[in-house]
């Protein structure tokens, strides 16, 4: 009796010290731990970027993150992507970043949440089988403070795309000295484009409402005597009318060899009107092609129709009818991230570019076919992205007299029948380093009404430029224009127009670090199945895996036991008793 | 020595104490071939694979939505882990002392913890094959898509791993336990508890639920289900596992003291 009572309190006292001694282990691997990231695209791990900005803070970083419990899915599966993404920062950060995390499950937690400035926002989640939605009130917020500067991302939409460079991006802009926070992004002038004073008078109200850190000015080059100004972040060149010099492009390129970045928004063929429904348009005269075409790009003198658009109400004349604007072509975005089969053969834009980022899509307005000559392409270097493409059902018109109407009256076979059909480029982006459009080019006399060649002025500038140097072009001029907005903002019956959001991109796109930009291009969207996938192929994975592999082993379990079964019936009738 | 440790055709061992490795590998071999002597091993494999391949394409609709990730079959088999690793550990001694063969066990000249981490193993073999009865997923998948290797091989691990935690305590409780079916059935509630431990943390206050959410099996799992090897995550579930054998020996040597 006595030695089974022993044996007990040992067994207890073994089980006690066995636990305790776990517990202590568990504890001190969440202080010393590391981890393998075995995922292709390295989803989980810090990039360069984030990790050079956060070993630069020089004092304590608080991130706060307000996030309700128990969210509806999918969103649910964001808090631990957060949670682990921030101990990623604050392992790199060497002590610098402090990480505090409250769930506004009551009263005093929900004020704490609302005083930072978090946003509560719905969120749907919906029982398929119960065919049912419902709506939960949550908060997704992650607020920022270093050296009493406050920054915050107030509502997180679902999913983790891009949380690094959000996170990042308000990082670096706190740690910044104050005089260097606001950037500047020039608009060129001198050409009839859009500036921020002529046509695109909203700027300085929506950088406000949007709270971007940007300033905008109108630089202008002055036939080529100015050159682009070293303190501007990029340059804009948005819808010019007028021809621009070979002295202004090579000052222009000069800019790009420095490891500037130029985005121009200009089509082949000009449009004054920003009416969808009607317009007469004639071939552009900026000559933008005799610097882009040398970089293997270059507008073509057309206008794609494309019936993958919105349908509006459009007024004609007296009368108003809804109509497919196919003179507007729905830059969509796809459900996951597209492959480059997918975009060749379904257009739509990719979501990883830092310009169309997060964005449902964009209206081109008027846009043009961007043409693409490989071999130039080739010889020029760098890395193109085709990242914008109409629809598979657009066709190209060289005829400038365009009536909705009358293109409409022709019915959806133009457009599904046509022999030669889209996707067509409208948007691409030319990443360095790459060979300068004007490398061993002497300057023509020409350009300028009898102004001399000044090919020594130019020697010092790098034949080469280096791999900051980006320069994008969209093919659609007047997507900005303050009229363009108004008509989008009555076709969506006053939703502000994702334009705008690509415009915003578009600044960060050009002031952004090299590798700070890579993050936000980091895609950690599930990559999608095929779509030259056959039904029938699904159906036998799906049908192979609930029935034929069961089956499978159930009749392998009956072939072995039933064999097994009838061997030791034979050892028996060998070996046991005789009769 | 080495003669000794070698096992007869039945697989019951033979002689005095051989080397450790070679009496756990031949108890493990034992274990695994007894579940496959039976229906048992057979319609516990069946029955996985069906359910998994249930709720992989019904309940989660992977097809439907597009997705060319195994995430949803993770999920799914996480899920079912607590029930497939109860049946596999229920008889570990359970069994044994139906049978009435865990004197003749506990009485072999072999040590307890070699004959705990044999049975162990011979678990964990059942537990590998029926997820490799599963590999056609991946196969399939990464033909109609980009598949990212990396979450594939992270959730195969993960499976094994939380297989091998919920297996030790159903081992613990087996040891204890007279009759298979109570085995079971404590066994999958405690895996169920683990399981669910992270998804009723709303009600609790934080300071405990942070705790609890450590010590939820499925927390862990998503974790390296994403393709992402942490230690903190092998930390744990080496420790279950290791407590889980350990307790689990303690309580076959107790068996002989008593």
């Amino acid at each position: 009796m006595e030695r089974k009572v022993r044996a007990r309190t040992e067994s207890v006292a073994f089980v006690a010290i066995i636990i305790a001694s776990l517990v202590l282990f568990n504890i001190l691997s969440l202080k010393a731990f590391g981890r393998l990231d075995l995922t292709k695209r390295q989803i989980f791990t810090l990039s360069d970027g984030t990790r050079r900005i956060v070993r630069g803070l020089n004092d304590q970083l608080t991130i706060t993150v307000y996030f309700t419990a128990n969210q509806p899915p999918p969103a649910n599966d964001d808090e631990r992507f957060l949670h682990d993404q921030l101990d990623e920062y604050r392992n790199a950060s060497g002590g610098r970043v402090r990480v505090v995390y409250v769930t506004p499950d009551t009263d005093d937690r929900r004020r704490q949440a609302d005083a930072a400035g978090c946003v509560k926002a719905p969120l749907q989640s919906v029982d398929q089988r119960q065919e049912q939605a419902t709506i939960q009130e949550v908060y997704r917020c992650v607020a920022f403070e270093y050296l009493g500067r406050r920054d915050k991302l107030e509502f997180l939409p679902p999913g983790v795309q891009g949380l690094e460079y959000e996170i990042s991006s308000i990082i670096k802009n706190l740690a910044l000295p104050e005089g260097e926070r606001e950037r500047t992004i020039g608009f060129l002038g001198g050409h009839g484009e859009l500036t921020p004073e002529e046509g695109l008078q909203y700027m300085p109200q929506f950088i406000e409402q949007a709270r971007l850190n940007y300033r905008t000015r109108t630089v202008n080059l002055n036939g080529g005597d100015n050159d682009v100004p070293t303190d501007i972040k990029g340059l804009i060149i948005m819808n010019p009318l007028q021809r621009i010099s070979e002295r202004e492009m090579r000052k222009l390129d000069a800019y790009l060899m420095r490891g500037g970045s130029v985005a121009i928004f200009g089509s082949g063929v000009n449009f004054p009107a920003t009416d969808p429904g009607s317009a007469t348009g004639t071939v552009s005269e900026h000559h933008l092609n005799d610097w882009l075409s040398e970089y293997g790009v270059s507008l073509q003198p057309n206008v794609i129709l494309d019936l993958r658009a919105t349908d509006a109400v459009v007024a004609f004349g007296r009368y108003r009818g809804r109509v497919r604007l196919v003179t507007w072509p729905e830059i969509a975005s796809f459900s996951g991230t597209p492959s480059a089969q997918d975009m060749l053969t379904q257009g739509g834009m990719d979501p990883r570019f830092p310009v169309t980022f997060r964005l449902p899509g964009f209206i081109s307005t008027y846009p043009s076919e961007i043409r693409i000559d490989e071999s130039k392409r080739r010889a020029t270097g760098g890395e193109l992205n085709v990242f914008a493409r109409t629809g598979p059902n657009s066709i190209l018109r060289t005829d400038f007299n365009i009536d909705i109407r009358q293109i409409l009256q022709q019915g959806p076979s133009q457009f599904q029948n046509a022999a030669q059909h889209g996707p067509y480029a409208v948007g691409v982006a030319l990443q360095g380093p790459f060979r300068s459009a004007f490398a061993g080019r002497a300057e023509t006399a020409s350009n300028d009404a009898g102004a001399p060649a000044v090919v020594a002025a130019n020697s010092n500038v790098p034949q080469r430029s280096t791999d900051r140097a980006r320069l994008m072009v969209i093919s659609s001029g007047n997507m900005f224009a303050l009229d363009t907005l108004r008509t989008l903002i009555q076709l969506s019956q006053g939703q502000p127009p994702a334009n705008l959001a690509m415009l915003s991109n578009t600044f960060d796109w050009m002031s952004q670090d090299t590798d700070l930009l890579a993050v936000r291009a980091k895609d950690t969207s599930d990559p999608q199945i095929r779509a030259d996938v056959s039904d029938k192929a699904k159906q036998f994975f799906k049908w192979g895996s609930i029935a034929l592999l069961p089956a499978a082993i159930g009749v392998l379990g009956l072939a072995v036991l039933s064999a097994r079964r009838a061997r030791i019936k034979d050892l028996a009738k060998e070996f046991g008793p005789k009769a | 020595m080495a003669e000794q440790a070698k096992s007869t055709k039945s697989g019951v061992l033979r002689g005095g104490i051989g080397s450790p490795l070679a009496n756990i590998w031949t108890i493990a071999k034992r274990e695994f071939r007894a579940y496959f002597n039976g229906p048992m091993g057979y319609i516990v494999v069946t029955m996985f694979t069906l359910f998994v391949g249930l709720l992989f394409f019904f309940l989660f609709g992977t097809l439907v939505l597009r997705r060319a990730t195994l995430q949803p079959l993770f999920t799914s088999m996480s899920a079912l882990l607590p029930l497939l690793c109860a049946a596999l550990s229920m008889r570990s001694f359970s069994e044994e002392r139906q049978r009435g063969t865990i004197e003749l066990l506990i009485t072999l000249p072999v040590r307890d913890s070699d004959v705990v981490v044999g049975k162990f193993l011979g678990a964990m073999g059942v537990l590998f094959l029926t997820l490799l009865a599963t590999i056609t997923y991946p196969i399939a998948l990464s033909r109609m898509g980009d598949l990212d290797s990396g979450p594939v091989i992270g959730g195969y691990i993960g499976i094994l791993l939380g297989g091998g935690a919920y297996i030790a305590i159903g081992m613990v409780i087996s040891s204890y336990m007279k009759d298979q079916i109570s085995s079971f059935i404590v066994t999958s509630l405690l895996g169920y508890i683990l399981y669910f431990m992270d998804k009723t943390l709303i009600f609790l206050p934080q300071s405990v639920s942070s705790v609890l959410e450590y010590l939820s099996t499925d927390f862990h799992f998503k974790s390296i289900a994403r393709g992402v090897i942490d230690t903190r995550n092998l930390v744990y579930f080496g420790s279950v596992i290791t407590g889980g054998l350990m307790i689990a020996a303690r309580s076959l040597s107790s068996r002989r003291w008593s």
